[in-house]
């Protein structure tokens, strides 16, 4: 029987609305991917490069200068530390009195106003969802580029182990940079899918992921084309970057205790500390040994690491993993011997004592045979693949990482919707009033698995308005919590008396109101046109810069073959084109160009038959 | 006591809400097979009817998940991404409750509990008189009398009470499981009676259970 999805899928055919990318936005680098022909690729950066650091710098203040961003700002985190911003993903969705430990962690300054934490920049300041939202904005004029057509569509993953509120700041950030977000899915479930795009692999899987910021660990069942999660488990804050700091952690005990200085005092010092660490991490993941090496004021720290070293070191570390590891496997009632293949994913699974703890947790050789750092952006563009209609053999069923409560009488949570329940799911409460005549009803929403209120993440409170006024008891409000396919919540309230619905009135704990998201919009779009008119200008230059240097070139020559007043006319052009490029104004450069090529035809004329009848005269 | 209906409309009797074709098949409840639209859930929907099988207390998990995968594939809100929002969410909404029915249905006990809810019986209101002998109500009584009396012999006396305690609930385990098997057979009501006080008497149990736990980690700390 013919299915005639077209009646329905009304408004935004795949093919006309471009194609759907995939996007894996990191703590330390991104990546964006689409599928063609079948298998996920990963597209290039403006730089020419798969992974884009996630790293922006403001450095040049002069202006229309664009933040740079990618490899060119990461050369520039050391030298220009005070104008640089890395790793803001460990603060998306997070509250003023969530950063303190990691804040002092970094070298860029946070300050934290009515709830909302931002980063100090010079005299700027910037949410950590504006920069998200830039980098995933270079994403897309990279997939532009890389495609030559519009891209507006994306699926972004994040960690399995993100809330509800880091959930939201992504999708934000999404929409900050111009995307539509049609899905957000779980970094380890991304992965499973590249893993499992080949068809033979089957059974019962686990995925290790740990990353520049995040850890996740996720038990899939693959079946014919479903993967379907049964258990996640995780830790937001624990990845790669807390190996860099333990390394510039003891180089900075041994600064202090030699030179009687405060190396963490100095941002600049600090973030090359961090450099330094990052490198020598990275060194060992190759080699037993690596120096580290720093110039203090003068002076040279220098330390050499063995591979020993530097495993005892971050060890304690990375045993934090284990306790996720076997609590996921309770929670999906699995043995690890149930297993079928333990998959490796992230950046620093690649050393060798990832591995071997891996190895010792679940009693397998962990698979290392996917690209840690890609597999993630791969799956991203699989489920875009999904979502466009093109993979109809492939489907996700993931779960919700944390449970969703509510605030009950005396301070304890009462739980809504258990972790690990596959989603979407809805549960409904009935809620009415303690007060004769009360209209309005204060529900707080939380998100966490212990007992007492203020240890959970709250996520948001509702108002339920315009209740009728009765008795106290009287009115009867039904709540519907859905979370959706996203892992995001949404709320919906109706009143059973009367079957209308209810106003619900949110307001997220942290971050940002929708109506702050519309400004923040509006601003972007006129960004937006500042972006294209600089776009403008630079290919005016761009095309404007040859003509002038062949000019200048030819000047000695044009002496010889062209009347005096010709070559002054060139003269003047150039001198012209001079003036309007210092100017930077489009439509002068563009006149300019177009008046110097003018002149010159003549020039250009009379050295191609000059050069061609000097071959003629000396055939090589 | 008030029943819900439990047995599904003949789904031959079942249109499409979008374009009114006869929705013949398990999976065309869910989603139309002419027009692609998903379906809005309907009063006579249980966790039973949407996955296509039987409401019995004995199940066969291998059916059971199969029917899932095959309402995910046609259902799941992923299929309908580019769809008018009014799709999307009829979608979301019976995907979200053919999760919650997969959920309950697979696990043993929260099935037991599911029916007997729809047959109009509550089991996890427990708060009736239990139906514990009297030789164990009695042994249980002297357990807490000796507790400040004499705590080595009452530590002897929890721990015989333990594991009389522990026998009691596996011959009761028993009996549920052949009312269990007994209702499956012949759609008995008595059995639905005998099944809803038996885990009340359960519940009990459990929760003696977890008091004798409670009492032991405290009288040895570690």
């Amino acid at each position: 029987m013919p299915i005639q999805i077209e009646v329905l899928n009304a408004g935004t055919p795949g093919l006309q609305a471009g194609p759907i990318v995939g996007i894996d936005l990191g703590t330390t680098h991104s990546l964006v991917a689409l599928v063609k022909d079948g298998r996920p690729q990963v597209l290039n950066t403006r730089e020419g490069k798969h992974l884009l650091p996630s790293v922006i710098s403001f450095s040049d203040e002069s202006a229309g200068a664009q933040p740079v961003l990618g490899f060119e700002a990461k050369r520039r985190k050391v030298r220009d530390a005070g104008h640089t911003i890395f790793s803001v993903k460990r603060l998306l969705g997070l509250g003023p009195q969530d950063v303190q430990k990691i804040s002092d962690a970094l070298p860029y300054e946070i300050v934290g106003a009515e709830g909302e934490i931002r980063i100090k920049m010079g005299s700027q300041t910037y949410s950590p969802v504006e920069i998200s939202a830039m980098i995933l904005r270079e994403l897309k004029l990279s997939a532009e580029q890389a495609l030559g057509c519009s891209v507006s569509r994306a699926v972004i993953t994040v960690p399995a182990y993100f809330n509800d509120a880091q959930r939201q700041a992504t999708r934000t950030a999404g929409r900050l940079a111009g995307f539509d977000v049609l899905r957000m899915i779980n970094e380890p479930t991304a992965a499973s899918l590249a893993y499992g795009l080949d068809r033979k692999r089957q059974g019962l899987i686990a995925v290790y992921d740990l990353g520049g910021g995040t850890f996740d660990v996720s038990i899939l069942k693959l079946h014919d084309g479903i993967f379907e999660v049964l258990a996640t488990r995780g830790d937001t804050a624990l990845g790669g970057d807390d190996l860099d700091q333990a390394i510039a952690q003891v180089a900075a005990h041994e600064i202090q205790a030699s030179q009687g200085i405060d190396p963490y005092a100095d941002i600049q010092l600090h973030a090359s500390l961090l450099e330094a660490a990052e490198k020598t991490k990275i060194e060992l993941s190759i080699n037993d040994e690596s120096l580290f090496s720093v110039s203090l004021n003068g002076t040279t720290y220098e330390r050499k690491w063995t591979r020993g070293e530097f495993e005892a070191l971050v060890l304690p570390i990375l045993e934090r993993t284990r306790i996720p590891c076997m609590k996921a496997l309770e929670d999906a009632r699995l043995k690890p011997s149930d297993l079928s293949d333990v998959v490796l994913v992230g950046g620093p699974s690649r050393l060798s004592v990832v591995q071997s703890l891996v190895e010792n947790i679940f009693g397998r050789k962990p698979n290392a045979s996917m690209h840690p750092d890609e597999v993630v952006a791969e799956g991203a563009a699989i489920q875009a693949d999904i979502l466009a209609g093109n993979n109809r053999e492939f489907l996700l069923l993931d779960v919700v990482p944390l449970s969703l409560g509510l605030e009950t009488y005396g301070g304890i949570l009462s739980t809504l919707i258990s972790r690990n329940t596959r989603i979407p799911t809805v549960a409904r409460e009935t809620f009415t009033t303690f007060v004769d005549h009360q209209t309005g009803v204060d529900i707080h929403v939380l998100q966490g698995e212990r007992e007492r209120v203020e240890h959970n993440r709250s996520l948001a409170r509702f108002k339920l308005k315009g209740i009728q006024p009765l008795p106290a008891g009287m009115p009867r409000i039904e709540v519907t919590f859905l979370i959706d396919a996203d892992g995001i919540l949404q709320v919906a309230a109706k009143d059973l008396n009367t079957g209308h619905e209810q106003a619900v009135e949110v307001r997220p704990s942290f971050g940002l109101t929708d109506a702050e998201v519309e400004k923040m919009l509006a601003a972007g779009l006129e960004n937006a046109e500042a972006d294209v008119e600089f776009r403008r200008l630079v290919d005016a230059r761009n095309k404007a810069e040859p003509t002038l240097r062949a000019a200048e070139k030819n000047l000695s020559d044009a002496h010889r073959i062209l009347p005096s007043e010709d070559v002054k006319t060139i003269e003047g052009a150039i001198a012209g084109l001079k003036a309007a490029l210092a100017q930077n104004n489009i439509q002068n450069i563009q006149d300019a160009a177009a008046a110097l090529n003018q002149c010159t035809v003549r020039l250009a004329e009379l050295l191609i038959k000059d050069a061609l009848s000097s071959s003629a005269k000396n055939p090589a | 006591m008030r029943s819900v209906p439990v047995v599904a409309v003949p789904v031959s009797q079942l249109k499409c809400g979008h374009c009114a074709q006869p929705l013949e098949s398990f999976k065309a409840q869910h989603v139309c097979p002419q027009c692609g639209a998903p379906q809005p859930l309907s009063a006579a929907d249980t966790y039973f009817s949407v996955l296509g099988v039987s409401p019995n207390f004995g199940l066969d998990a291998s059916v059971l998940e199969k029917h899932f995968y095959e309402v995910l594939r046609v259902l799941h809100p992923d299929r309908f991404t580019t769809f008018a929002s009014d799709l999307k969410a009829l979608s979301l909404d019976r995907m979200s409750f053919v999760n919650r029915a997969y959920t309950t249905l697979k696990d043993p006990t929260l099935r037991r509990d599911y029916l007997l809810e729809v047959k109009g019986f509550k089991t996890a209101e427990s708060k009736t008189s239990s139906s514990l002998p009297a030789e164990l109500a009695e042994e249980w009584f002297e357990v807490q009398e000796l507790l400040l009396e004499d705590p080595a012999e009452a530590r002897k006396r929890l721990l015989e009470f333990e594991s009389n305690l522990e026998e009691f609930k596996n011959q009761l385990l028993e009996k549920l499981a052949g009312w269990e098997r007994g209702y499956d057979l012949t759609q008995g009501s008595g059995e639905l009676e005998k099944l809803a006080s038996g885990i009340q008497t359960l519940n009990y149990l459990n929760s003696m259970q977890r008091n004798v736990e409670r009492i032991k980690a405290n009288a040895h700390p570690n």
